[in-house]
């Protein structure tokens, strides 16, 4: 198995990504109109990885997807139908699933209570929806429709018995299931993500099931014959995908005879035990992506060496013919994309130093160099935004997550609320989406529990009782704009204040909404009357706002009583360029981020004020602090209390906490840097959040705007507004 | 890092060291940790660091921090002209720059050649020192730059 070892990352990748294919498929999946395509592509998925987990020994992760895979099995040729509770069961399952995975990866230890369990539970959910759901099914076993699948399943005992055309098989059953299985109701939520939001049943459906698994069993054995009677084809494709190649056959199976089609038939025996590989459908699966398929399938199948069409499914084969698209994506590491995108930065910086010597070029070659450097310009950064694409991501990769979320706490809480999606494909840097989940996740369970009224207190209000909670994003200049809105009750100014002063929080003097929505980012701050296990011990909104901070963003809050609240997100589009004002102080050049600034003025006399000795400036109607940054940073001695500060630049700026104003020499003009780390081979400097390199080869330091305000220290009145003490 | 160095001197009968002046004494290095040799040039001055740290440095891309040895130990005069030179070094994995008045020569030294550095008489603290040995009719200090570099008397780097 040691030359298996390599595949190992690839099938971790992909099973990744088809467990989460699962999940979004069964969010989407409807309960009342169901589509076939859509089961056919969580069941592809679930064979996928049951089939690469057979092969490379994750034998954890194999039972389970067959298991699974029976349910779905039955599902896409209609002996099933599947209800809200089955979907429930099958989202867990997923959830089961990503934590094996994680194990495999990590070399964890695998829970094997776990994966017994749920395999019970699915097993029993199973054996109690189609007792439920009636005989329909049993009938339908003869039928093996076209598909060369079918039959395989037929040699199987019960088990799936058979397909029933697609259509037909809803129509068998009326009513839903409504299984007595209880799901945790987390899991339930993810399916509708709209659809149900809207109908409300869904909630009811949900509500059915709290606790979940922890049933018996039933029995595995027949789901897993039918399983492994897919298996076949696939290890016979494997031969020719590179992971292919290593697939080995586990599972037991039964020969199955027959077979329509004398290929597979083939196929079938050669591998008797084999099966579990399903790599074809790996492939295809990469290949596009999710969910597409139909087509896909058929083609890539043919190309295998061993013609193993007849997986296809049934509904597929009949819907198109469509050619089969090639690969559109290409699995890279990310280590390459950010060499690249390193590259591209001293590039940029090149090419930046090149200009500069081109300026000083006097001789007759002086316009052909000209056009040539503005041609290197263009192409430079053309490039550059060519490869900062190929890191960007469309944020639905986070906000995909969240439908499953919502659903999962209001039923929770017995809350109806639909969560609405706007912008998922505005794209984002990939490593801010990583760093962006957890913030948001807070927000929204925040919204949801506190911010949304009980559908009781909203009906009293004369609200519509299904709350909302609209999560949209969009680009905005330099800056992607996250906004979390409800409408739910809106922050309660006086439990804040009150609560704020319980607390022992220092109140900020103007007390404006704004201060006081500001108020709930403060360490330890809760408003919640009762500590719920979704929200409310307030140890989240003050690390929600450090982390947005951290990632060179900030946090806003809207906020009317009875109409709702909104956060707003702002953050960089990326972290690896940020565009900055220059500015000069004692003979080096600094960078101040642009998202910080507000105004850059230079001062009259009379806008300079003094208090308790340290210089003030008064402009737009209020008092700012200064930080003198040719003494914080430039390492002069004098104090700027002793200079005449009209002759200076200041640039006025503000950050979350607070607003404040930088004393520079000169303003040298805008720009954007690449950021560069000054950790990476020398340490943390206060007041610095990186280096950057400037046209010359030089290196410039990028301002931290938010920690320089520790050089404002002394007391203008409120927490946020201080001076630094005169020298 | 020290008993790491030491045990590789056991392991490793001959190593090659660069010797660089400060001052008026001769120092060794171990060449293995020498990333490159180039001139000093001017550096970015970093807000609050002790005086020894000039600053920072392109270096290709990457920001790396200049320190002088010089003001450090207080050995000669900190003057920087067109021969001042700057030893790049790649010490666990960062790269750092040393500024010394001069390179002078590669030398092979077997371990018995390496004596035991006396306790007091040299700029630097014994624990960053391997010892001493003979060139032709001088001596010259083996300094154990990875720990020099990485103590936390230099803080150079982030306090583990």
């Amino acid at each position: 198995m040691d030359n298996l070892s390599q595949f190992n990352e690839a099938f971790f990748d992909e099973a990744q990504e088809h467990l989460e294919t699962m999940e979004t498929m069964l969010l989407d999946y409807d309960v009342v109109e169901p589509d076939i395509e859509v089961l056919n592509s969580v069941f592809r998925a679930a064979h996928s990885i049951k089939g690469g987990s057979a092969i490379f020994g994750f034998n954890a992760m194999t039972g389970l997807t067959h298991v699974m895979e029976n349910m779905l099995d039955r599902a896409r040729n209609e002996e099933l139908e599947l209800t809200n509770e089955l979907i429930t069961v099958l989202l867990e399952t997923v959830d089961v699933l990503k934590d094996i995975l994680h194990s495999y990866r990590n070399d964890e230890e695998i829970d094997w209570d776990i994966i017994e369990s749920s395999k019970a539970r699915l097993e029993t959910e199973l054996a109690q929806a189609m007792a439920q759901q009636g005989s329909a099914t049993d009938a339908s076993a003869a039928n093996t429709t076209a598909n060369d699948e079918d039959e395989g399943f037929g040699f199987f005992e019960e088990s799936e018995t058979t397909e029933v055309l697609e259509d037909e098989g809803f129509g068998f059953f009326d009513d839903e299931a409504g299984s007595p299985s209880n799901s945790d109701d987390e899991q339930g939520f993810g399916f509708f993500d709209e659809d149900m939001a809207e109908s409300g049943e869904e909630d009811q459906g949900f509500g059915f099931f709290d606790d979940a698994p922890g049933t018996v069993a039933a029995d595995e054995k027949t789901t897993s014959e039918e399983i492994e009677g897919f298996g076949f084809f696939e290890s016979v494709e494997i031969s020719d995908s590179d992971e292919a190649a290593q697939s080995q056959p586990q599972a037991p199976d039964i020969g199955v005879p027959d077979v329509k089609r004398t290929q597979e038939g083939e196929g079938y025996g050669f591998f008797d035990e084999a099966m579990k590989a399903r790599q074809e459908q790996d492939k295809i699966d990469d290949a596009k992506g999710y969910g597409i398929y139909p087509k896909d399938e058929k083609a890539s199948t043919e190309e295998l060496s061993t013609a193993t069409k007849s997986r296809a499914k049934p509904v597929k084969a009949s819907t198109n013919e469509t050619k089969n698209v090639e690969a559109t994506s290409i699995r890279v590491e990310t280590v390459k994309i950010d060499k690249l995108v390193n590259l591209v930065g001293e590039l940029v910086i090149t090419q930046s130093m090149l200009n500069l010597i081109g300026n000083e070029v006097q001789e007759s070659v002086a316009e052909k160099m000209m056009g040539a450097l503005a041609e290197l310009e263009r192409n430079t950064r053309e490039i550059q935004e060519a490869v900062m694409s190929v890191r960007m991501l469309p944020i639905s990769f986070v906000f995909n997550r969240f439908p499953r979320l919502v659903r999962d706490l209001s039923t929770k809480m017995g809350k109806q609320i639909e969560l609405v999606i706007e912008g998922a494909n505005t794209e984002i840097d990939k490593n801010l989406v990583e760093k962006i989940s957890d913030p948001l996740t807070h927000l929204i369970r925040n919204s949801v529990d506190h911010g949304i009224e009980t559908a009781e207190v909203r009906k009293a209000s004369g609200k519509v009782e299904k709350g909302t909670v609209r999560l949209s994003a969009m680009q905005k200049g330099g800056e992607i704009v996250i906004s979390i809105l409800d409408d739910g009750a809106g922050l309660n100014r006086e439990r804040i204040v009150a609560k704020a002063e319980e607390k022992g929080i220092e109140l900020p003097s103007p007390l404006t909404d704004d201060a006081v929505w500001q108020l709930i980012f403060a360490p330890g701050f809760s408003t919640a009357a009762e500590v719920t296990d979704i929200s409310g011990r307030g140890v989240g909104m003050d690390v929600v706002r450090r982390n947005i901070e951290s990632l060179g963003g900030r946090v806003e809050i809207n906020s009317s009583p009875g109409i709702g609240t909104e956060f707003v997100i702002s953050l960089p589009l990326t972290l690896a360029i940020l565009d900055g004002m220059c500015v000069e102080a004692e003979d080096q050049i600094f960078v101040v981020p642009l998202v910080n600034i507000i105004e850059s003025i230079q001062p009259m006399a009379e806008q300079i004020r003094v208090i308790k000795g340290s210089k003030i400036l008064w402009a737009r109607d209020e008092y700012w602090p200064l930080v003198d940054i040719g003494r914080v940073l430039g390492g002069r001695d004098d104090s700027i209390d002793n200079f005449d500060l009209s002759e200076y630049i200041i640039v006025l700026v503000e950050t979350s906490k607070s607003r404040f104003g930088l004393v520079v020499d000169t303003l040298v003009g805008q720009q954007q840097v690449v950021i560069k780390s000054l950790e990476r081979h020398y340490r943390r400097v206060d007041g610095v959040a990186g280096a950057t390199i400037m046209g010359d080869g030089g290196v410039a330091l990028i301002l931290d705007v938010d920690s320089l305000t520790q050089f404002i220290s002394s007391d203008l009145g409120g927490p946020s507004y201080a001076v630094r003490a005169a020298g | 890092m020290p008993s790491e160095q030491q045990g590789n001197v056991s392991i490793m009968p001959t190593r090659e060291f660069l010797t660089f002046v400060l001052g008026d004494e001769t120092y060794a290095l171990d060449i293995m940790t020498v990333k490159e040799i180039r001139g000093y040039e001017a550096t970015t001055k970093i807000a609050n660091a002790p005086s020894f740290i000039k600053g920072v440095i392109n270096l290709r891309g990457d920001i790396v921090p200049i320190i002088d040895l010089r003001i450090k130990f207080g050995i000669g005069e900190p003057t920087y002209n067109e021969w001042t030179i700057v030893i790049m070094l790649n010490i666990h994995d960062r790269i750092v720059g040393i500024v010394v008045d001069g390179v002078s020569d590669v030398m092979n030294l077997e371990d018995e050649e390496i004596r035991p550095a006396p306790e007091f008489g040299v700029a630097f603290d014994s624990q960053y020192l391997h010892g001493l040995a003979a060139l032709e009719d001088s001596m010259v200090i083996i300094v154990d730059i990875e720990a020099l570099i990485s103590s936390d008397e230099l803080g150079i780097f982030e306090p583990a």
